[in-house]
C-alpha cells in the first residue's frame, strides 16, 4: 500500500512536469501543442546521444537536453505559431491551424528520433547516472525517484511564483487575456511568446530526461501515452491553472496506480479518458478553476 | 484509352481506389463537422464502432447491406447521444473531448475480448462489398453533401460556423443544426469503418487509433474543409502520394509532417481554398478586361 503510494507520487511528479509546459502554452498562447510529447521524447534522445560518447556530468546533460527541446519549441513558434497568430483574424481558425502545425511538428520530430535510434528503446548511459536503491521501512526507493519529486516541487513552485509575481509573469498573463491591448501597452508579444514556448519545451525536456533515467528506456510511443494523460490533467485541473494542473496530475497518478494495483489493469488508459468526459460534463471549467466560464 | 486499357489500369490500381474511397468517407466525416464550426474528431471513434458492428453482424451470416444499415443506425444513435452530452463544448475543448471518446472506444475494443477479439481483432470476415458498390455509395454521399452545402441547410450551417449568436438571432435553431451535423459526421465515419472491415476482411483496435485521427485531420486540412471537394482531394492526395514517394523511404513521414506545418501556416483554406481564390481572381481579371 505504502509502496503504491510512493509509485503514485513519482508518477504524479513526472506527469506534473510534463503537463506544466502544456498548460503554460495553452493557458497563455492558446496553443494546444500536440508536439509536446515529441519534445519530451526528443530530450530523452538528446540525453542518450550526449551520454553515449562523452562523460558529461549528469546535471549538464540535463540542462543541454532541456535547451535542445526548448529550442525546437521556439523554432516551431517562429516558423508556424507566430505567423498564424498575426495573420489569422478568426481565433478559432488560428487555434485549428496551430493544432495541425503542432501535429506536423510532432511527426517530424518523432520520425527523426525513431530513424536515428532504429525504432529501438533508448536510455541515457548508466555511467552518466548511477541509480541507487534504498530499502527502508519496507519501501523500495531509488535516488532518481527522490530527485524527480524534489525537482518537481522546486520547479512547480518556481513556475507558479514566476507567473504570479514576476514582471514577466504578469506580462504573460496580460498577453493571455488580450494580446492586442498588451502589445499596445508596450509588451513585446512575439518575444514573450517565444520565451514562453522555450520554457514550455524545456519543461517537457526535463520530464523526458528524468523519466528516461527512471524507467531506463524510452521510445517514441511513450510521448503519445503521456500526451493523452496530460489532456486529462489539463481538463481536470482547469486550462491555464498551474496549481490545478499540479493537483490534477497527482490525482490522476493515484487513480491510475490504484487501477493498475487493484483493478482491471488493462483499463488503466480508460481512467484518464473517463475523467475527461466526466469533468467536461459536470464542471467544464475544471475542478480547481475558480475563473468564470469563458469557453464559448 | 480502350476498354481493355481502362480495365487493366483499374485492375492494377484497384487497391489504391478502394483505399481512396474509404479515406474519402472518413475525410467527409471530419469535413462535415468542421464546416459547421464543430471541431469534432469523433468520426474516428465511429469508424471503429461501424467497423466492428458490421464485421460482427456479417460474421453471424447477415447480408452486407443490412449489416451496414444496422451499423449506421447504431452509430447514428450513439452520435446523437454524444451530441447531447457535448452540447456545451466548443473549439479545442470539443476536439479534446472527441479525441478522448475515440481513444475510449479503442480501449473498449481492446478489452471486450468476447465481442471484439481483443488486441488480435476480428479476422476472416467475409468480403462483402465490391469496389463498384463503394464508388456508387461515395458518389451518392457526395451528392448529399453537395445538397447540405447549399440551400437553407448550407447557409444555416455556414452562419453557425461564422457567428453562432448571429444565427440564433435569425431564429436558426443552432443546437438542432449542430446535432444534425454531428450525427451526419458520426454516420459517415461508421460507413467508412464498415467498408474497411468488409473489404479488407479484418479489423484490429490499431486500425482506428491515434494515427487515424491524425490522418483524418491531415486529409481535411490539406484538402480544405470549405467543401466536400476539398476533403475528396485531400483523401486522394494523402492516399496516393505516399505510394509515389516510397523512394524517400523512412523519411517520408518527416516530409509529410513538414507539409502539414506548411499547409496549416500558409494555406489555411487547403487546396480547395487555393482553387477558389484562383477562380475568383480569374473572374476579376476577366471582369476588368470586359
Amino acid at each position: 500500500m505504502a509502496q503504491q503510494f510512493v509509485n503514485a507520487l513519482v508518477f504524479g511528479s513526472v506527469l506534473t512536469l510534463f503537463s506544466l509546459g502544456l498548460s503554460l502554452a495553452w493557458g497563455t498562447l492558446d496553443v494546444l501543442n500536440l508536439a509536446h510529447g515529441a519534445l519530451f521524447v526528443f530530450a530523452g534522445y538528446l540525453a542518450y546521444v550526449l551520454t553515449k560518447h562523452g562523460s558529461l556530468p549528469f546535471a549538464l546533460t540535463l540542462v543541454v537536453s532541456m535547451a535542445g527541446s526548448g529550442a525546437v519549441a521556439v523554432a516551431l513558434e517562429l516558423v508556424a505559431f507566430q505567423r498564424i497568430r498575426t495573420r489569422f483574424r478568426v481565433k478559432r481558425q488560428a487555434e485549428l491551424s496551430m493544432l495541425v502545425a503542432s501535429v506536423g511538428a510532432s511527426i517530424v520530430v518523432n520520425t527523426w528520433v525513431s530513424n536515428k535510434t532504429g525504432n529501438q528503446v533508448f536510455a541515457p548511459s548508466e555511467n552518466a547516472f548511477h541509480v541507487h536503491v534504498w530499502h527502508a521501512i519496507g519501501l523500495r526507493i531509488t535516488n532518481i525517484e527522490v530527485i524527480i519529486v524534489a525537482v518537481t516541487v522546486v520547479v512547480a513552485s518556481a513556475l507558479d511564483l514566476w507567473v504570479r509575481r514576476s514582471r514577466h509573469g504578469r506580462a504573460v498573463r496580460a498577453v493571455a487575456y488580450d494580446p492586442t491591448t498588451s502589445g499596445l501597452l508596450g509588451v513585446n508579444v512575439n518575444g514573450l511568446a517565444a520565451a514562453t514556448m522555450f520554457v514550455s519545451g524545456a519543461l517537457a525536456g526535463l520530464a523526458g530526461v528524468l523519466l528516461a533515467v527512471n524507467i531506463s528506456g524510452e521510445e517514441v510511443g511513450v510521448g503519445q501515452t503521456y500526451m493523452l494523460t496530460a489532456f486529462a490533467i489539463l481538463i481536470v485541473g482547469g486550462v491555464g491553472s498551474i496549481r490545478g494542473a499540479i493537483c490534477a496530475a497527482y490525482l490522476i497518478a493515484i487513480a491510475e496506480t490504484a487501477v493498475i494495483a487493484y483493478g482491471p489493469a488493462s483499463y488503466r488508459d480508460a481512467v484518464a479518458f473517463l475523467l475527461i468526459l466526466l469533468v467536461l460534463l459536470v464542471r467544464p471549467q475544471g475542478i480547481f478553476s475558480r475563473g468564470r466560464f469563458l469557453r464559448a | 484509352m480502350t476498354t481493355a486499357g481502362i480495365s487493366s489500369w483499374f485492375t492494377s490500381n484497384e487497391t489504391l481506389i478502394q483505399n481512396i474511397l474509404i479515406a474519402a468517407l472518413l475525410a467527409f466525416s471530419v469535413q462535415v463537422a468542421l464546416r459547421a464550426g464543430i471541431f469534432s474528431l469523433a468520426g474516428v471513434g465511429f469508424y471503429a464502432i461501424g467497423s466492428y458492428a458490421a464485421a460482427i453482424l456479417v460474421k453471424h451470416g447477415m447480408v452486407a447491406v443490412l449489416a451496414i444499415a444496422i451499423a449506421l443506425a447504431i452509430a447514428g444513435a450513439l452520435s446523437y447521444a454524444l451530441a447531447w452530452l457535448l452540447v456545451r463544448l466548443r473549439d479545442l475543448y470539443l476536439a479534446m473531448a472527441t479525441v478522448a471518446f475515440d481513444l475510449m472506444v479503442g480501449v473498449v475494443a481492446l478489452n471486450w475480448t468476447g465481442l471484439t477479439g481483443g488486441s488480435l481483432g476480428l479476422f476472416a470476415i467475409p468480403v462483402a462489398v465490391t469496389t463498384l458498390a463503394m464508388a456508387l455509395t461515395v458518389a451518392v454521399v457526395a451528392v448529399l453533401l453537395y445538397l447540405m452545402e447549399h440551400g437553407t441547410i448550407g447557409r444555416a450551417l455556414e452562419t453557425i460556423r461564422e457567428d453562432e449568436e448571429l444565427a440564433q438571432s435569425f431564429a436558426v435553431d443552432t443546437r438542432r443544426y449542430r446535432r444534425f451535423a454531428f450525427v451526419v459526421s458520426g454516420m459517415l465515419g461508421a460507413l467508412a469503418g464498415a467498408f474497411h472491415s468488409l473489404l479488407f476482411n479484418s479489423i484490429t483496435p490499431n486500425d482506428a487509433g491515434f494515427d487515424l485521427i491524425v490522418l483524418a485531420l491531415t486529409m481535411v486540412i490539406i484538402g480544405g474543409f470549405g467543401s466536400w471537394v476539398g476533403a475528396l482531394a485531400g483523401a486522394i492526395l494523402i492516399t496516393w502520394l505516399p505510394l509515389k514517394l516510397a523512394s524517400v523511404g523512412t523519411w517520408w513521414d518527416a516530409v509529410y509532417g513538414g507539409v502539414m506545418i506548411f499547409a496549416a501556416t500558409y494555406i489555411p483554406g487547403g487546396l480547395y481554398g487555393v482553387a477558389r481564390d484562383l477562380g475568383r481572381a480569374g473572374q476579376r481579371w476577366r471582369g476588368q478586361r470586359a
